[in-house]
């Protein structure tokens, strides 16, 4: 009878957990983190009279990205440089300098430096080629050409010396750039006290 | 009423002892008719008889009732005796008790009386001409479906000659039954016939001896008359070589009426109160031996009891043994159980689920309920129809910038065949489909939403597949219920969803059957 009674008991007990079933609950949102400002596309100094555009995106603390570009504030910090000319964020450079090119977005902010030059200069210049991998996992070739006039350079990839501003965003060897993760870095290189450096994006 | 049956028998044994002597002598020689014996059975119920074959009329002002008019012969002398005695009653029915031609041949005699039979009797009669009647199956020992000379011997003899038409020797189903007519009144189970003021009831009692009987019950005289019955009047009793089921129909269709005396065709009579007594002696015989039946006992440890043990001072107890033998070889067990189960689950992962996963993991079982309904045909066999729900798992899954959390709720609902190798344990096996809800959540990192982000999961799908199992069994309040534990494996064959992480799922728990309905026959 005890066998019965305790069966019986185990039995109501288990049909009620199973009844009491339920699945997991939805965690709390993520939260918004930052704020990065990226280039459309890897850029060098730019020449004065051209263009160049930017996107802005926040990542949360899941590590997802959103892209707030037309929802983002965009402003240069020296206008005589560089300015914004086309909406949401394209921008013009207007003679040379240094100009802080910024987002803003909930109170969040980033910005990068852009670096405008005239198209003639003297030589010898280190150019660069700009490999821009864009995404993770893909790699980019950026070349490094000696110029010692203006049609005359030297290919010394091989030779220059390379980094990255961020090496978990791109990291580069010997001319070889390779997105990490994503973000923005600026490559640089340099070869008997000539140096140069781009900036690139890669995208979430 | 039995001390005036009694005397009633012994006046008539010797006129019955010269009927058969004049039977016998038939096979040698055309013999004269043998003696037509007409004596009162109750009131105005009389009791006609020849030879070792009897039947029974009503007289009434409205007319007359004749029960089995039996042969031509017998037939026309009865409408004579009838004209003779009773000139101002007409016979207005002839009631047959089935088709056989040593019953129903005279029917045609009685040519301004409406013949009443079974509803099957003119279909019996039909088939009848295929083959020698059952009740003579015997005799026919080479299976020709004809009667031989070197085949007709025995109490039939002088009747099976009596048919032979052609005088060839031999007796073919066309020469017994070529004036048996059908008849175009009949009724069901029962039908009420009314003369004037008196009333007499048809009954049919069942399949015993032919398809298409009917018995004939006189409420007023309280007499039951019945042609080719079970052997009732002997004792101890004896299902010989007949179906017990057809015994039961029998008892139980004609043991209820409200009457004193059962006459039988051959003239001798069993009291009501006999009858009931073996009613039910037989009656809680056949639940004793189908409860040690449904027990899984042999017929030999079921005859060692001393069942029916409320009937040991019965004068049919002497006769347990065999009779135990033959309700045990015929008894039929139909059950109905309902059950409910708890139990836990577990589900092999299937290696698809995980592979190219950093992370992975899979498991997790809410405990599960089921309910399931058997239909058991016998001991043996029976069709389960199970639903287990409340089974639940949960896996998660991860790459270095994907998260994946669900849980997969299922519900299953099987089909099985029963097959009880003891009382104690059966196997199962069937098929099976499982509904599945999963719910959960995954993060795609690093990149831009929608793609990236968190996105809720739910998805409902269905597999087929099929399940097998064991049932052990304990039995408690007298078979009433059981405590029961099933285990069942379920295997789907069909690629699984993505969500979907075993293919193998086993389960097992504690649970209590009980018996909602059980029908013995």
């Amino acid at each position: 009878m005890h066998c019965l009674r305790a069966a019986f008991i185990l039995l109501v007990a288990s049909a009620l957990a199973a009844c009491r079933a339920s699945y997991p609950s939805q965690p709390t949102s993520a939260s918004v983190l930052a704020l990065q400002v990226h280039y459309r596309s890897a850029m060098g100094p730019a020449l004065v009279g051209s263009g160049f555009a930017f996107r802005a995106y926040t990542v949360d603390s899941d590590g997802v990205f959103e892209d707030v570009t037309s929802k983002a504030t965009w402003s240069s910090s020296n206008s005589g440089v560089a300015a914004l000319t086309t909406a949401p964020s394209g921008f013009s450079a207007f003679a040379p300098g240094l100009a802080d090119i910024s987002a803003t977005y909930q109170g969040m902010a980033s910005a990068v430096t852009v670096t405008v030059v005239e198209p003639d200069r003297e030589f010898p210049v280190l150019k660069l080629g700009l490999g821009d991998p864009q995404f993770i996992g893909l790699t980019s070739a950026t070349f490094a050409t000696l110029m010692t006039s203006r049609t005359q350079g030297v290919n010394v990839t091989g030779s220059a010396a390379w980094s990255s501003s961020d090496p978990s965003v791109a990291a580069v060897r010997a001319g070889r750039v390779t997105a990490v993760g994503a973000g923005t870095a600026r490559i640089t290189a340099t070869f008997n006290g000539l140096s140069a450096s781009y900036g690139l994006s890669v995208q979430p | 009423m039995s001390r005036g049956l009694t005397a009633w028998r012994r006046a008539s044994a010797a006129l019955w002892f010269a009927a058969f002597t004049a039977v016998a002598s038939a096979q040698t020689t055309a013999a004269p008719d043998p003696v037509l014996d007409i004596a009162p059975l109750r009131g105005d119920l009389y009791l006609a008889r020849e030879g070792d074959q009897s039947t029974v009329f009503l007289v009434t002002p409205d007319g007359i009732l004749v029960g089995d008019p039996l042969n031509l012969s017998f037939a026309r002398r009865l409408r004579d005796e009838l004209t003779a005695r009773f000139p101002r009653q007409t016979v207005r029915y002839v009631v047959l008790s089935h088709h056989h031609f040593d019953r129903a041949e005279g029917a045609s005699v009685f040519t301004g009386a409406e013949i009443i039979a079974h509803a099957r009797f003119n279909s019996e009669l039909s088939s009848a001409g295929d083959g020698v009647p059952a009740f003579l199956g015997v005799q026919d020992r080479n299976r020709n479906r004809q009667l031989d000379p070197a085949e007709i011997e025995g109490p039939n003899a002088a009747l099976l000659l009596s048919r032979d038409r052609n005088h060839d020797g031999t007796v073919t189903p066309g020469e017994l039954y070529g004036n048996v007519r059908s008849v175009r009144t009949s009724f069901g189970r029962r039908r009420e016939i009314r003369l004037g003021t008196r009333r007499v009831e048809l009954v049919h009692p069942g399949n015993w001896h032919s398809a298409d009987m009917a018995t004939l019950f006189f409420p007023g005289e309280r007499v039951v008359f019945a042609v080719d019955a079970p052997p009732v009047d002997a004792v101890p009793f004896a299902f010989g070589t007949g179906n017990p089921a057809d015994v039961y129909d029998w008892l139980h269709a004609i043991a209820p009426l409200d009457f004193d005396t059962l006459v039988l065709e051959n003239g001798r009579t069993v009291t009501a109160a006999a009858l009931r007594e073996l009613t039910a002696y037989l009656d809680d015989l056949h639940a004793e031996v189908a409860v040690q039946y449904e027990q899984w006992r042999s017929v030999g440890a079921v005859q060692a009891t001393t069942i029916p043990e409320n009937h040991r001072e019965s004068p049919h107890y002497a006769g347990r043994t065999r009779q135990i033998a033959d309700v045990y070889a015929t008894v039929r067990l139909r059950r109905i159980e309902l059950a409910t189960t708890a139990a836990g689950s577990y589900s092999q992962r299937d290696p698809s689920f995980c592979q190219s996963y950093v992370v992975c993991a899979a498991g997790g079982a809410v405990p599960a309920a089921s309910a399931g309904a058997s239909v058991l045909i016998g001991r043996h066999v029976g069709v389960v129809g199970e639903l287990a729900s409340g089974q639940q798992s949960w896996s998660t899954r991860r790459l270095p910038l994907y998260d994946e959390e669900v849980a997969l709720r299922q519900a299953r609902g099987s089909i099985l065949v029963r097959i009880d190798l003891a009382r104690t344990i059966a196997v199962l096996g069937g098929i099976s489909q499982t509904w599945g809800d999963a719910r959960g959540m995954n993060i795609v990192r690093g990149r831009v939403a929608p793609i990236g982000g968190r996105h809720a999961i739910q998805h409902r799908d269905r597999l087929p597949g099929f399940t097998t199992g064991v049932d052990l069994a304990k039995p408690v309040f007298h078979d009433r219920a059981a405590l029961v534990a099933p285990l069942r494996v379920t295997y789907t064959p069909r690629p699984l969803p993505w969500y979907w992480p075993s293919r193998i799922d086993a389960s097992a728990g504690i649970g209590i059957r009980v018996r909602l309905l059980r029908v013995v026959q």
